[in-house]
């Protein structure tokens, strides 16, 4: 009694821990938003020759590298659940799907936009734009999967499978620009000479840092959402047994 | 005054009625880059806040469930102990 007693006590601090750590990075995603867009419309300096519109730059690229971090954690949880099947694999791969879906929905957004005004049109084929595009809509596939594919074993080593193979294309996108000589700037990594401005190089590391604690928040946020209903999932098949239902 | 309400009633016939319509030659028309900043810079907010209101939604949803399972299996325990 007394044993099982201190495992509830330690379970329940360790709850209250993460729930600190939770609120804590929730609070730095906050304050990292706040802070970067004041550093984008009232510090860093407008661009020469594109004008206002270069200032999407400070939210599309965060926005790409968020969809990567979404990408990996599905990579890494799915990897994990093939290995050995678990519950807090399984969230933790399809929580990075839904990150990467949304993140690449921004960058598919912003990208056209500002695309617009510097090329005259809102999309080509070229490499990074084609591989971007396929690489978020097979993370739609495994999401599409995961809410119409029945819920049961099956479903979920086959969303493993593609959480695991969808992240092949990662690379290919990082690397386009440079193997098949598209059209889309190397500003940040390219011999293009970079941000000339401190003040744009500040922004951007400031952006960089906030989406990275903002993919952070939204990830353990969706993560604690399908470990929830995976809970729900044992405590139903408990009811079961107990003959009750939740109108009991 | 005269000189000035014949000129008034006579329509002038301009010189420069377009007869046709032309493309603008090398270049695509260009949208206004602040419009276009804020269209993008609303998308990301958009798609973001419908990811967390759906999300903050669903786990609320969950929560009531769990509690309301919770409680009936607590019940049925309470009445099948001495």
């Amino acid at each position: 009694m007394h044993v099982l007693m201190k495992s509830c006590a330690s379970a329940r601090s360790s709850a209250r821990l993460l729930d600190i750590a939770f609120v804590s990075l929730l609070t730095l995603a906050t304050l990292g938003v706040l802070i970067t867009v004041h550093l984008i419309f009232l510090r860093t300096p407008v661009e020469a020759q594109m004008g206002i519109v270069q200032k999407i730059f400070y939210f599309h690229v965060p926005s790409a590298y968020a969809m990567y971090l979404g990408a990996t954690a599905c990579f890494l949880g799915s990897t994990a659940y093939l290995f050995r099947i678990s519950d807090r694999r399984d969230a933790l791969a399809r929580a990075g799907a839904e990150v990467a879906v949304a993140f690449g929905a921004v960058v598919l957004a912003t990208g056209p936009l500002w695309a617009v005004k510097a090329w005259g049109h809102y999309w080509t084929w070229e490499p990074r734009l084609t591989t971007s595009l396929l690489s978020v809509l097979v993370y739609v596939a495994y999401l599409l999967l995961r809410s119409f594919g029945g819920g049961g074993e099956g479903e979920r080593k086959f969303a493993a499978t593609l959480g695991f193979l969808g992240a092949l294309n990662l690379p290919l996108i990082h690397f386009s620009v440079r193997k098949w000589s598209g059209q889309h700037p190397e500003v940040v990594t390219g011999q293009g000479g970079g941000l000339q401005h401190v003040d744009m190089r500040i922004t951007f590391i400031i952006a960089m840092l906030t989406f990275t604690f903002l993919a952070g928040t939204l990830l353990w946020f969706r993560f604690r959402l399908w470990s929830t209903e995976a809970r729900l999932r044992r405590l139903e098949k408990e009811a079961l047994e107990f003959n009750v239902g939740e109108e009991s | 005054m005269t000189h000035h309400a014949t000129s008034q009633a006579t329509p002038t016939v301009s010189s420069t009625i377009p007869g046709e319509f032309r493309p603008v030659e090398q270049a695509a028309p260009q949208r206004d880059g602040t419009v276009l900043m804020i269209e993008a810079y609303a998308f990301v907010w958009m798609i973001l806040m419908i990811f967390v209101l759906t999300g903050y939604l669903r786990q609320r949803r969950l929560d009531a469930r769990i509690a309301r399972l919770e409680s009936a299996i607590d019940r049925v325990i309470e009445r099948e102990q001495p």
